[in-house]
């Protein structure tokens, strides 16, 4: 039972190779929206369920199940994004569509295993595909952009490979548990680092962000949503369950360091973009600092970072919906007048930036609060400080995009795709909904995971 | 009750957004009926109100969220006022607009409606979160309003002010992570916090987070340099309700949050608080003598007068305690109707710089008398009301502290020399030819003007009757403030869980 949805996705991802070598790429894509669909529907009939499966190499429990509808809901968001928006700027493959069925596939993988050969398999399943995705729009920055995730991505899993080695030395066999979080040795210590190193690169928390602002500009709008959103879903989820049993307390400085430093580079190198797909790359980074600071929690950290995970999958997706509406025209120049020429679109993003800035009634402010505050239960009070003073320097360059839409003028070009808008509405649904009623997911973030 | 007066307004905006833009005619009296309806159960919360029970009444809570943030709003005499206030000065700023704003109206009307949802939720939130989220959300339509709708430097102005605003308020946030945690039911309910136990060193960082948040609204000398750019590039309406409601709310947090909950810290920290109020004072006199641009002027009085308030409240006297929350009410009254009454001047001649004005009382004579009692109000004319608060003020800081009030009674000698010069220097000498033929108020305007002025002289005449709503209110406040102990067992008779 347990392995269902991850068998219906990839089912359904080998499906829609097959369809769209004979078929064509409608075929393509609705076979990916059906495995996607599916395969959330099968997540969602687990919930609440937990066991070990296929000789313990798969594991489910709630943070894993949670962690797995979020993905599942963000990649059909992507994919959403990505129908329609596909063949106005000229990507006529059906691949985009397989390969992101695939990599949620990993994606999934990862949360779903508490073993690291199998979560080792799920980030590389994921990774490649999300290189190819990378480079499909296929003008020189997507080609930079495929190459450069791809060679420093390979220096991550050369990181996770070694660490798993170093793991395995410390005699813990591959699987994640209590024996070797405890021992003291250097080899721990060295596993523990480069473990967490490797994922941070896929959550781009700052010594490892390099990659994030070309691979965002470069890549397809939609895809720099999938990995802004599903990417760092799982690689959150898996160093939340490293920092359950990997946890040496030197690496929780490395974690706090990294933190720290993600929230400062990230919000104050934002402040000078004018693209607003690199804009939206360091918002990501600084994001990512702000969850960091979930993984130094103990039990309470998984329900707030959860949390943090869907209301930012949430308002990053809703973003990059608008953003993908204006066709990879992402100078924030042809932002100018958006609010007259498109006042839906510009409403729409103005919502999704108030919220990533953090103000309330929108979930972004609930993340923020829930997770600042357990944070500063845990008695790392000048984190919060750190955290709370860039929030503001945050709120600076999220409000000049609005700024630039309502309080300038332009002639900026755009185009309403359907189902484009379909993912403004859910996402700005889900935005207020956790914003004004998060009881409706804390309930089953507290009684399953908390 | 609360609730529904509350969120009316957002329900309304929400509702409009469905409304085409081009029926500005429907949108209008759409967004001023909803206003003014709000009004109406405003004081109906006033009449129905009983003065004789100082804890907050009409409360009304619901279960929320968990982890005791619930919702929780209610009333007691000093937010009873200032809601009415609110809901007096906003349809007020909503009809001033109709002709002064003629770009994007709906979206105009619908950011008006958010603001007024937030500053009304400021005033009735009865815990820490439901206040900091209504604090926090209130600032988005006023971004959106000076922004847009501003004048030349909008720009600047509107991201100057939600910056300072957010600096102070983010760091207030920590503080109320800090409370959670220490709260033993972890409701953040206000009369909760009150009987808490707070360590002295922790009282200090708190308070200084807090009061950081509230003198940047207030604002007090020297975190005011965000207010005269905002208050000058904002359209009327922005300026009325930022002078008459978003300025108050420092002042009542001070009174309601930073004072009562940090009382060890509020005492460390008193004579600096009223140096700055009396620095406050003078030094937003000494600068509205030089201001050119009359908005400005307004604004730089704004400070001014907003230190009288704040010495009120810093006083420690009863008297003067009750001063200055009256004093709150007549500074958003007469301030407000100053910057209606410059605006209104602002959209027939086109400017406000006050070289190129003047004569105008010989165009505009009912603008003229209008505007004349307004300053008398303001600088505290026996009579009208600015005089009823400002005695009070001073009267009670006298009985604690002569020094302070010597000095603060030269700031309002300098008030009355400033607005009577700006009055004469909009109105009276040689007008000019072209502004002789300007039409005199209408009677949309005239009807914005006289519920202001009425009350000047209801307030002036006969303060009791306000007075009496927040007296007890204000009296348990500052008790609170005073002396801690005593409150523990009145909050637990008054049967608040």
């Amino acid at each position: 039972m347990g392995i269902l949805p991850l068998g219906i996705l990839v089912f359904f991802a080998l499906m829609a190779v097959l369809l769209d070598l004979w078929a064509g790429r409608w075929w393509a894509k609705t076979a990916s929206y059906a495995g996607i669909g599916a395969a959330l529907v099968g997540e969602l009939l687990l919930w609440g369920r937990r066991g070990n499966y296929m000789a313990g190499l798969l594991s489910q429990d709630a943070v894993g199940i949670v962690a797995g509808v979020l993905i599942l809901l963000f990649a059909f968001l992507a994919l959403l994004i990505t129908d329609g928006y596909d063949l106005k700027v000229n990507i006529k493959e059906g691949e985009i569509y397989i390969l992101m069925t695939l990599s949620a596939a990993g994606a999934l993988v990862m949360v779903t295993t508490r073993h690291l050969l199998v979560a080792f398999l799920g980030m590389e399943i994921l990774s490649v595909a999300n290189y190819a995705l990378a480079g499909l729009k296929r003008d020189t920055l997507s080609k930079e952009a495929a190459v450069k995730y791809a060679v420093l991505g390979t220096v991550a899993s050369v990181f996770f490979v070694l660490g798993m080695a170093f793991y395995y030395g410390t005699g813990g066999g591959f699987l994640l548990d209590t024996r070797v979080a405890a021992s003291p040795s250097p080899m721990a210590l060295a596993s523990g680092l480069l473990l967490f190193s490797s994922l941070m690169f896929k959550a781009s928390l700052f010594p490892f962000h390099f990659w994030t602002p070309d691979v965002y500009q470069g890549s397809p709008a939609p895809i720099t949503a999938f990995f802004s959103v599903v990417t760092k879903t799982a690689g959150f989820v898996f160093l939340l369950r490293l920092s359950d049993f990997v946890i040496h307390p030197e690496v929780k400085w490395f974690i706090l360091a990294a933190s720290v430093l993600s929230m400062l580079y990230g919000n104050l190198v934002a402040l000078k973009q004018q693209d607003i797909k690199r804009l939206m790359a360091y918002s990501s980074i600084s994001h990512a600092g702000y969850m960091a600071m979930g993984l130094l929690l103990e039990k309470q950290g998984a329900w707030v970072l959860l949390f943090y995970l869907a209301a930012y999958g949430f308002m990053n997706l809703g973003a990059f919906a608008v953003i993908s509406s204006l066709l990879e025209k992402n100078s924030l120049l042809n932002y100018r007048g958006l609010a007259k020429d498109y006042s839906p679109l510009a409403v729409f993003l103005a919502f999704f930036m108030v919220s990533l800035a953090g103000f309330p009634p929108t979930a972004g402010f609930l993340a923020k609060f829930f997770l600042f505050a357990e944070v500063g239960r845990a008695g790392f009070w000048p984190l919060v400080v750190i955290a709370a003073i860039t929030t503001l320097v945050s709120v600076y360059y999220y409000l000049r995009v609005v700024l630039v839409m309502y309080m300038t003028e332009g002639r900026p070009t755009a185009s309403y795709l359907p189902s484009g808008i379909l993912t403004m509405f859910i996402s700005a649904f889900f935005v207020l909904e956790l914003g004004i009623f998060p009881s409706t997911l804390l309930v089953f973030l507290k009684y399953f995971v908390g | 009750m609360i609730s529904v007066m509350v969120f009316l307004p957002a329900a309304g905006a929400v509702f409009l957004l469905f409304v085409s833009g081009k029926r500005t005619g429907f949108i209008k009296g759409f967004s001023l009926g909803i206003s003014s309806g709000v009004f109406l159960l405003a004081v109906w919360l006033f009449v129905n109100f009983n003065p004789y029970y100082p804890l907050p009444q009409f409360v009304e809570r619901a279960r929320w969220i968990g982890f005791g943030l619930n919702y929780h709003v209610g009333t007691d005499g000093i937010s009873l006022v200032l809601v009415a206030l609110t809901a007096l000065l906003s349809p007020l700023a909503l009809a001033s607009s109709f002709r002064y704003i003629k770009e994007r109206e709906k979206e105009f009307y619908i950011m008006l409606l958010l603001l007024e949802t937030g500053m009304l939720g400021v005033f009735v939130a009865q815990n820490l979160f439901l206040f900091y989220i209504f604090w926090e959300a209130m600032l988005i339509p006023m971004y959106f309003i000076i922004g847009i709708w501003g004048g030349e430097r909008k720009l600047y102005a509107t991201v100057k002010f939600v910056l300072y605003t957010m600096a102070g308020s983010l760091l207030m946030l920590v503080g109320i992570f800090y409370l959670w945690k220490l709260s033993p039911d972890h409701s953040l309910y206000f009369y909760r916090l009150y009987s808490l136990e707070i360590p002295h060193q922790a009282q200090i960082l708190l308070f200084l987070a807090f009061a950081l948040a509230f003198a940047i609204k207030v604002p007090l000398f020297p975190f005011h340099t965000w207010l005269p750019d905002a208050h000058t590039e904002a359209p009327t309406a922005g300026s009325v309700l930022l002078a008459g409601i978003l300025l108050k709310m420092g002042g009542y947090g001070f009174l309601r949050l930073a004072m009562p909950l940090f009382p060890e810290a509020f005492r460390l920290f008193l004579p600096y608080l009223l140096v700055l109020s009396i620095v406050s004072i003078i030094y937003g006199a000494a600068m509205a003598f030089v201001q050119e641009d009359a908005k400005r002027l307004i604004a730089y009085s704004s400070v001014s007068h907003l230190g009288v308030v704040m010495l009120g409240i810093f006083a420690l006297s009863f008297r003067a305690y009750m001063g200055g929350i009256y004093q709150m009410l007549n500074h958003g009254l007469s301030t407000g109707a100053l910057f209606l009454l410059i605006g209104m001047v602002y959209e027939r001649t086109h400017t406000r710089d006050m070289k190129n004005l003047g004569g105008l009382a010989r165009p505009l004579p009912v603008l003229a008398a209008f505007l004349m009692v307004t300053v008398l109000s303001s600088v505290g004319l026996p009579g009208l009301n600015g005089f009823v608060g400002e005695f009070l003020v001073f009267l009670g800081t006298f009985e604690t502290n002569r020094v302070a009030a010597a000095l603060a009674a030269l700031g309002i000698i300098l008030a009355a020399v400033y607005l009577l010069w700006m009055y004469q220097r909009v109105m009276q000498g040689r007008a000019r030819e072209k502004f002789l033929s300007l039409p005199d108020m209408s009677l949309r305007e005239i009807l914005i003007m006289v519920p202001l002025v009425v009350l000047f002289f209801w307030m002036g005449l006969y303060p009791g009757f306000f007075m009496k709503k927040f007296e007890r209110s204000a009296r348990f406040m500052m008790e609170i403030t005073q002396q801690k102990y005593k409150i523990i067992s009145l909050v637990n008779q008054g049967g608040e869980r």
